[in-house]
Order: C-alpha cells, then sequence, then structure tokens
C-alpha cells in the first residue's frame, strides 16, 4: 500500500458548527486494503479468485439481494441526492475523498444497480450516471466499500433513513461472490469455521492456558477455581472479548469471570467450541453446583 | 378538436403509467421482506411511536432539519408550497368547489412563489456547494429544471397571460367523466399541461420515487422491540 498524502484535519473541538473540507477527488483512492487469500475465501463458502464470469454473476448476486432486502431495494431508489449526508460521514472529514460522502459511497453501486436494475439506467445511463460492471468500478467498490465502518451515522441524517451499511454489506457481499474477499473479514471468519474461534486458537493451547491460569489463581487466593473445557450440560453461554485469552491486562477480566461464578456457588464451565459457528472466540458456561 | 384529443389521450396514458407504475413499485416494496431489524436510534419502541417519528418526518422533515439547515429550508419551503398549490389546483378537478379549496386560494397562489424560490435555493446549492456539485448527475438538474418550467408556466398564466379557464376547466371535468370538451389552443396552458404530463410519466421510473419510499424504509418504520418480538423475515426465516 502506497504511504497516504492526506493532510490530518485540525481538532474543532471548540466549534459549534464544524468547518466542512473541500472534497479533493481521489485521495484516498490508494487505500486498497489487503485482499484475502484464496483459501480464506474458499474456508467460508466463496469462490478462491476473481472468477472469469465475474461481471454476469455479481450482478446476478446483487439482484438477488436486492430481490431479499427492503433496505436495499428501497435505499436504492429514495435518495434524491439532497447533500444532507455529505458531510457526516467521518471517513469523509478526515480524508476530504469525495467517494466517501456517504451518498457517493452509496452511488459507487447505485449506478451499477441502475444500469442493469431499472428503465432509465438501461436506456438513459448518461442522464442518471447509470455505470457499467467494469474492473475500474469493482476497483472502486474494493477501496471505498472497505473504508466504510458500518457506523450507520449518514442514517440518522437522511431524510429518507438510507443506511449506507446496508449498502456497502451488500456491494461486500457481491465482490465476496466474485472471489474479491477482503483479508481481515474472511480470513477470521475462516479461523471461527476451520479453527472454531476467530484467534486460531487450537483447542489444546487453550486448553493450556485455562489449567495454568488455574493454578495461578489458586496460588493467589487459595481457592480452586475452575477454567474447565468443553463440559456438557452448561446452561448460561458466555461470550468473552477474545483478547481475554492472551492479551494484558484483558486476561483478568477472564479470571474475574471464573471468580465471580464461583463465588456465586457455581462451577464456571468455559467452553471452547470446535467447528461450531458463529459464537467466538469460545464461550463459558456455567451450570449449578 | 385534435387538440383536444392529443391531450386527452396523453393525460390519459400519463394517468396510466402514473398509477399502475406506484402502485408496482409499492407492491414491490411492500412484498420484499426486510430480515433483520435495523431501525435507526433512538427509535420508537412502539408502532405509535413509529406513526408519531413518521408524521415529523412527513410534515416537518425532522432529520433533514437536524441533518443540514439550508436543504431543510428550501426542500421543506418547496414542498409545503407544493401541497397548498396542488390543493388549490382541485378547484379545476371539482364542482362544486369544496369549501376548504376556496379557503385556501389565496395562500396557493402565493406559495407558487415560495415553490420557486425553494427550488431556485436547491438548484443553486448544485453549483455552488462542491459536495453537492459532486453528486449530481444531469437528472437531478432536468428534475429541477421540469418542476420549475411547470412553476413558472402557471405563474405566466396566473399573472401575464390569462387563458379562459373556465373553458379549460371544462375541459378536465370533461376528461374525468369520459366526455370530451374542446381545449382552447393556449400556447401557456398547452406547455403547463405538457410539463406536468412529463411529471407524472418519469415519476415512478426516477428520483421522485422517495415520496413512497420513505415510507417503507425499515430505518425509519421498524419498531425497535426484537427482544420483545422476535423478528423473522426473507432468510432469517430460513
Amino acid at each position: 500500500m502506497a504511504k497516504a498524502t492526506f493532510d490530518t484535519p485540525e481538532l474543532q473541538a471548540n466549534q459549534e458548527v464544524p468547518d466542512i473540507p473541500d472534497i479533493q477527488p481521489g485521495s484516498m483512492a490508494h487505500s486498497h486494503t489487503f485482499p484475502a487469500k484464496p483459501e480464506h475465501n474458499k474456508s467460508i463458502g466463496y469462490p478462491g479468485e476473481l472468477v472469469d464470469n465475474w461481471q454476469e454473476a455479481g450482478i446476478k448476486r446483487l439482484g438477488e439481494l436486492v430481490e431479499g432486502s427492503k433496505a436495499l431495494r428501497v435505499f436504492l431508489d429514495t435518495c434524491v441526492k439532497c447533500g444532507a449526508c455529505t458531510d457526516k460521514c467521518h471517513y469523509f472529514l478526515g480524508t476530504s475523498d469525495p467517494n466517501n460522502m456517504p451518498v457517493a459511497r452509496q452511488d459507487l453501486l447505485r449506478s451499477v444497480y441502475r444500469r442493469y436494475f431499472t428503465f432509465a439506467g438501461k436506456y438513459f445511463p448518461k442522464l442518471v450516471g447509470a455505470k457499467d460492471f467494469d474492473k475500474e468500478v469493482l476497483d472502486d467498490w474494493y477501496n471505498y466499500f472497505h473504508q466504510c465502518s458500518q457506523c450507520r451515522r449518514c442514517s440518522v441524517f437522511c431524510p429518507y433513513g438510507i443506511d449506507t451499511a446496508e449498502i456497502s454489506m451488500a456491494a461486500r457481499e457481491v465482490m465476496d461472490s466474485v472471489g474479491v474477499g477482503q483479508k481481515y473479514c474472511n480470513e477470521i471468519l475462516g479461523k471461527v469455521h476451520v479453527v472454531g474461534n476467530n484467534l486460531g486458537l487450537p483447542e489444546p493451547a487453550l486448553k493450556d492456558t485455562l489449567e495454568g491460569l488455574e493454578e495461578d489463581v489458586e496460588e493467589d487466593t487459595g481457592i480452586p477455581i475452575r477454567f474447565p473445557l468443553d463440559e456438557k450440560g452448561a446452561d448460561i453461554l458466555l461470550i468473552t472479548p477474545s483478547a481475554d485469552f492472551f492479551a494484558e491486562p484483558h486476561i483478568d477480566g477472564l479470571i474475574g469471570y471464573a471468580k465471580v461464578f464461583t463465588r456465586q456457588g457455581r462451577v464456571g464451565r468455559l467452553v471452547p467450541m470446535p467447528r461450531r459457528p458463529p459464537i467466538f472466540p469460545c464461550s463459558s458456561a456455567v451450570a449449578p453446583t | 378538436m385534435i387538440l383536444s384529443v392529443v391531450y386527452a389521450v396523453l393525460f390519459y396514458v400519463a394517468t396510466i403509467i402514473l398509477l399502475v407504475g406506484l402502485a408496482r413499485k409499492i407492491a414491490i416494496y411492500a412484498r420484499t421482506p426486510a430480515p433483520l431489524k435495523i431501525p435507526t436510534t433512538p427509535a420508537p419502541l412502539t408502532k405509535a411511536g413509529v406513526v408519531w417519528r413518521m408524521t415529523k418526518e412527513v410534515t416537518v422533515f425532522r432529520s433533514l432539519f437536524f441533518s443540514n439547515k439550508w436543504i431543510w429550508l428550501f426542500g421543506w419551503m418547496f414542498h409545503v408550497a407544493l401541497a397548498l398549490v396542488l390543493a388549490r389546483h382541485l378547484r379545476y378537478f371539482t364542482e362544486p368547489v369544496w369549501g376548504w379549496v376556496t379557503l385556501i386560494q389565496p395562500f396557493g397562489k402565493y406559495a407558487a412563489f415560495a415553490m420557486l424560490a425553494g427550488l431556485a435555493g436547491l438548484w443553486a446549492r448544485r453549483f455552488l456547494v462542491d459536495r453537492v456539485r459532486y453528486i449530481t448527475n444531469l437528472s437531478d438538474h432536468l428534475i429541477l429544471a421540469l418542476l420549475m418550467a411547470i412553476a413558472l408556466s402557471g405563474l405566466s398564466i396566473k399573472y401575464l397571460s390569462h387563458t379562459d379557464i373556465v373553458d379549460i376547466k371544462a375541459y378536465m371535468l370533461g376528461l374525468m367523466h369520459f366526455d370530451l370538451q374542446p381545449l382552447p389552443a393556449d400556447g401557456l396552458v398547452l406547455l403547463h399541461f405538457t410539463l406536468v404530463i412529463a411529471l407524472m410519466v418519469i415519476f415512478p421510473i426516477s428520483k421522485l420515487l422517495h415520496a413512497p419510499g420513505l415510507f417503507f424504509a425499515p430505518t425509519r418504520v421498524q419498531v425497535d422491540n426484537p427482544r420483545e418480538v422476535r423478528h423473522i423475515a426473507g432468510w432469517t426465516a430460513e
């Protein structure tokens, strides 16, 4: 990835009405997040690499998504380009790249949708800004739909409630379906499917960590506190942040859960869930003693 | 007489396109499943709350108000003025004219100017604000031009070159009762009619679909009760 060349905007903490930056087209066009490896795409059921008939397949997938989502279907039709959302996205405010304005980000997909699914786009593409789904558009999709954190702030301000997250999720699904996956998402999801947790922690390693913890905690407190693994009959499911298993001070949180459960007169049972999606990273369950 | 027939055909075709096109779109929106609960926070917890939320959205453009005061000012001015102007026009389609339509005549007349001002403001933003300029397509300019031309031609008939409004009303009432009356060959009136017909035709295939679309946006019309009522639809029901 090339080095970013944009200026960091100044904080405007004391201003009631923030200054909105002038647009700088293409300032974030270089921001191309790492693509997923073929094995990661395949591990969650997508083609490993860009398929040959990707245009056709992508448009077909887009059609299916629109059929199955009222939000997507309505949002693709109702935008009037009023501009209310244009200064609401933190990605735009931070980069000045106009494609990071919610409406422009949506339009990357909307222009393709119009081209293949609407009367105006089929017969008067120039008039309504409809575009063929070509490699350049696909690259723009990859760059800019991964510059959306799907926070939905834009949907608060849109007079029609248009939620860019719905659009960027659809675009990512279309890209995945033709073999253009993103590393961070697909590698992690792949690990959930293959190993059983998002960190890719193998079961013996996790077991060892927890046994070590039991010893440490008993040494500290003199009380036997269990961190049991994979026990049946649990009736409470506790989903912990993944960092609890390997990072400081996060691991204190994990110790804390076990202490609380023991204090309540219960025996904690941590259950990692190998090959059982989509709960991650590992579950802790508690049953009455 | 040929003029009467041509415009009668145009009006009937445009009306069918408008009604069938809108009904089709609304049916599609209604039929498409919303698999997940995605109301934008702060979201109402009850149906009544949703009705109140939508009432505010439709009547005072609440979200837009908190979003951008200029767009709100121009947009709200245009829409309210358009509503008044449309209501005023009911007097050309009713006999006898309803009481409230008579009452609002003066407001409707001046609303046309507010409508023009609102449109001018919205159009100016498409040139003056770089962000809005970036997202503007040719069709966005054309729709503003069309609405403005409708308003200007209407105002011209009212204030510059009077037409025989009694004949026009007879023609419109005739259309409604399938009893064709002669249409006066008044250039401005024919222009006004042509533009309105164009608006009716593009309504179901353009961004004007925001009117029905708003009522189907899951972010606005869903009740925020996923814990109380299990929500399954579309692929979540599979």
